[in-house]
This record gives C-alpha cells, structure tokens and sequence, in this order.
C-alpha cells in the first residue's frame, strides 16, 4: 500500500490545479471548456476511489437478493485465487447479465413498485452520487 | 486531389452557378463527428458574401445522413416554410472525394445552449420562443413521405403498417445489443416503451435533434433552425418532446421547454399551426423515448473512444454522463405523467 498522500489526495491536487492554475491564463474558450471537463474527470475518479468499495458491496448485496445462485460466486473456484474487490467486480458483472437478461426477456418483472425496478434505480442513484454529484434525482421536473 | 480547398470551391460554386466567383478564404469552423462545417467568404459577381460549406465528414454517427439526403430535406423544409437558412449547389468531391457538400447562407446569432437559456441581451426572445418553436416545428411536420421523390429514404416510410414508434425502439434495440456489457437500466427502460408502444401515429419529417443548441437565436427571437443530420421519418412527437428534456434545459431545469419556457405556449403554438390536438400520453411516451434515445447516444460516444480508436477526451467523458438520462427515464415511467 502506497504511503500519504492518498490517490484520493492526488486527484483533487489535479483537479484543483487545473481550476486555479492553469484555466484563469487560457484564453481560448474551447480549451477553457476542455479544462473544466479534465477537472470533473479527475473528480470523478476521486470520489470513486473513495466510494467505490461500499458501492459495489451494495450493489452486490442486491444483486445476490435477486439471483441467490450469486451467493456461491464468491467462493466458486474460478474466483478462488482473486482478490476480493476482483471476486466482487466478477459477481456483479455476472449478476448485471443476468439482469439485462431477465429484463430484457420478460422474464422478470421490472414494473415500477417491484425490487428489479427498485435495484435499477438505486443502482443508478450511487452511479450518479460520484458521476454528478449535483444531479438532483429527488426532485420533480414540470 | 491537388488543388487547393480554395481552388476546388471556387470552380464548384462556378459551375453550379454560373457567377464569376473569386474565394477569399475557406476556413474550418468544427469538425463534427458525421459533417465539417467551413467558413467561406467569396466575391459573387463583384459582391463579397459569406456562406457555410457543409461536407460529410469521413465518419458517420448510426442514423444520421449525408449532405446529399440533407440537402434533400432542407429543401422540402424551405417549400414547407421553415426558417432554415437556404442551401444551395449541392455537389460531390468538393471537399472530400465521393463526400457530398453544399453551401448554405451565412446567418448571425447566438446558438450556444447555455447562452440562449441565460444571456441577458436574448431575454425578449426567450420570452417569444416557445411560441416561434412550437408553429416553426408544426411547419416541418406538415412536410409527408412521398414515394417521387424520395428524399431521405420516404419511400420505405410510407409501406403500409410503418409504426414509427416500432422503427424507433428496432434502432434503439440494435443500438443496445451493439454496446459492451450489460445495461440493465438501458434494457428496463427499452423494455417498458416496448410495452407502451403506441399505434397509429402520423409519419411526418422528424428534424431528429431538435433542441437548444440546435437553433440560432437573435435579440428579436428565432433566426433559423439547424443541424438536420439526424433527420427522419417518424412520430412529431420525437421532436416534441425532444426539446423538453432534461438534459436539454441547461441547467434552467423548472423551464421545461428548451430551459427557456413553459410547455403550455409551445405546445399551444404547435396545435394552432398545426390543426393538431396533442396528446398528453404520447408528449409523455417519447419523452421517455428521447431519454433513452441520448442514453444510449452518451454510452456510444464513449465507446467510440474506447473501441472505436477515436482519440477525443470529451468523448469519454461523456459516457459517464449516461446514468443521468437513464434515472430520468426512470423517473417518468414512476411519475406516469410528465
């Protein structure tokens, strides 16, 4: 494990830089532009470095309340020598396929009200909260 | 190729039209990812003018069409009315060898999404607006599919049983399947609009992006309506709801149309022109559409960048901005209304 500073730390250093620094002397407003998408970027990636353990272990946990055949991927012997954070991102893959499909084939009900519709949602809601961290989801749009 | 851009569009816009043409300058303005745009200033039998060059670009994007189809349908829009600025001597090789261009008349004002919905010089033409976009749009939708000729493929829109809501969600599938890994949420919402699928609908011409940063705006209101590559034929309803969404409010996200005004005087508008009285369950269905539709359009952007080898940062950035445009579908499928 690498010493402080923290990627985290690193990232918003970037970011900041990019902001205060280097965008007041760019006069040119296509690059002006082009800066403020590289610091959301490395924003972005800050937040997920800091979110993204409990993230997947929600979205897991849900998943696994779906399809309880995802209960033995963690512990299958193709995950056996993985890394835990891998063992989850394998099962969540596995768990989304298994979604899209079920989805997709009628076979499961995704009718607002029911848990697939539920988990989508809140899939994307934690997406959003590092993504766009000021997209309002909760309010209502004339 | 050996002339210069210079030498080829003079003795392009000679021969088309019979003037004595001097070329000043051809400059690049954008390259866009289906079409270039350039600058070009001539002097047209002794008088200095300025027009835009569009010219296919040597990529396309999936439902967007040539300069050769667009000028086809610029001009049903022009004998329809529209206010679009006025294309003229469409050729081929001008740019690009077997690329189609056109010129088309130069027009002024601002077409910037976040400045039409909040620079204070264009506060009296937000206010008119809605009302000139509602009967301008009405205007493009009285234009048909016809079998002579048959601009943009409207031959095909016109076999009997052409549902355009069953066209759309055929292309928004294929689109689906084309992305890499699995989008439970892409397939959600594909699969509700596919339950709720609409019959019966007219089958107009779609402008296809019609939104704010589309259109050229001026102090005294709309200039002329842009951008007609994604032009089709299909529900009025696409375009309707279109410019509504979320994503297309710039930020302004209590002004439902365009981020610059209120439903009620667009859609008024829209039926006085039109004849046509909307209905609520269809605004509210391709509005769904739209989100789905710019969805899946932010997810390709990215996977342009990540497996189609196009260098262009933005475009990666853009595939993260997908999960806003999937909860808003989800959050009008749970309202059931918009």
């Amino acid at each position: 494990m690498q010493d402080a500073p923290t990627k985290e730390t690193l990232l918003l250093a970037l970011a900041k830089f990019l902001i205060t620094e280097v965008r007041p002397v760019v006069t040119d407003s296509r690059l002006s532009f082009r800066l403020l998408i590289a610091a959301n970027l490395a924003g972005i990636v800050a937040q997920e470095c800091a979110g993204e353990d409990d993230q997947n272990r929600a979205e897991l946990a849900r998943l696994t309340a779906l399809f309880t055949e995802l209960d033995g991927e963690m512990t299958a012997p193709a995950a056996a020598t993985l890394p835990t954070r891998k063992k989850e991102a394998r099962a969540i893959a596995l768990g989304n396929e298994k979604l899209a499909k079920g989805i997709a084939s009628g076979a499961m009900d995704a009718a607002p009200g029911g848990p697939v519709f539920a988990h989508v949602k809140q899939t994307l809601t934690e997406k959003l909260a590092m993504d766009n961290p000021r997209f309002d989801a909760k309010r209502d749009l004339p | 190729m050996t002339a210069t851009i210079e030498e080829r569009v003079a003795a392009h816009i000679k021969s088309a039209s019979g003037a004595d043409v001097i070329v000043n300058q051809v400059k690049l303005l954008t390259g866009g990812a289906c079409q270039e745009n350039f600058k070009v200033d001539v002097t047209l039998d002794g008088t200095a003018t300025t027009f835009v060059l569009r010219s296919d670009a040597p990529t396309k994007l999936p439902g967007s069409i040539d300069r050769k189809e667009e000028f086809g349908v610029l001009e049903r829009a022009a004998a329809a009315g529209v206010r679009t600025p006025k294309a003229r001597w469409l050729g081929r090789g001008v740019v690009r060898d077997g690329g189609y261009a056109y010129l088309m008349d130069w027009v002024t004002g601002e077409a910037i999404g976040r400045k039409v919905t909040s620079a204070k010089e264009l506060a009296g033409a937000r206010a008119k607006l809605p009302g000139e976009l509602g009967r301008e749009l009405a205007k493009i939708h009285s234009v048909r599919p016809m079998r002579e000729p048959d601009v943009n493929g409207s031959a095909r829109a016109l076999e009997p049983g052409f549902e355009p809501a069953q066209h759309t969600l055929r292309h928004m599938r294929a689109s689906i399947d084309a992305i890499h890994g699995p989008r439970p949420a892409l397939e959600l919402i594909h699969r509700w609009l596919t339950e709720h699928a609409p019959t019966g609908e007219d089958v107009v011409l779609v402008h296809g992006d019609f939104r704010t940063g589309n259109f050229m705006v001026g102090p005294d209101g709309l200039v002329a309506i842009l951008d007609w590559e994604f032009s089709h034929w299909g529900s009025r309803y696409m375009d309707l709801a279109w410019v509504c969404m979320r994503d297309w409010r710039f930020g302004q996200l209590d002004l439902p149309v365009g981020g610059f005004g209120a439903r009620a005087p667009f859609y008024g508008a829209y039926e006085k022109e039109s004849g046509v009285t909307l209905d609520p369950t269809l605004l509210y269905y391709w509005e769904i559409v739209g989100n789905l539709n710019w969805a899946i359009g932010s997810v390709y952007q990215s996977e342009r960048y990540v497996y189609g080898g196009e260098d262009e940062f933005e475009l990666v950035a853009i595939g993260r901005r997908a999960a806003e445009m999937e909860l808003e579908a989800l959050r009008l499928i749970e309202k059931g209304k918009i």
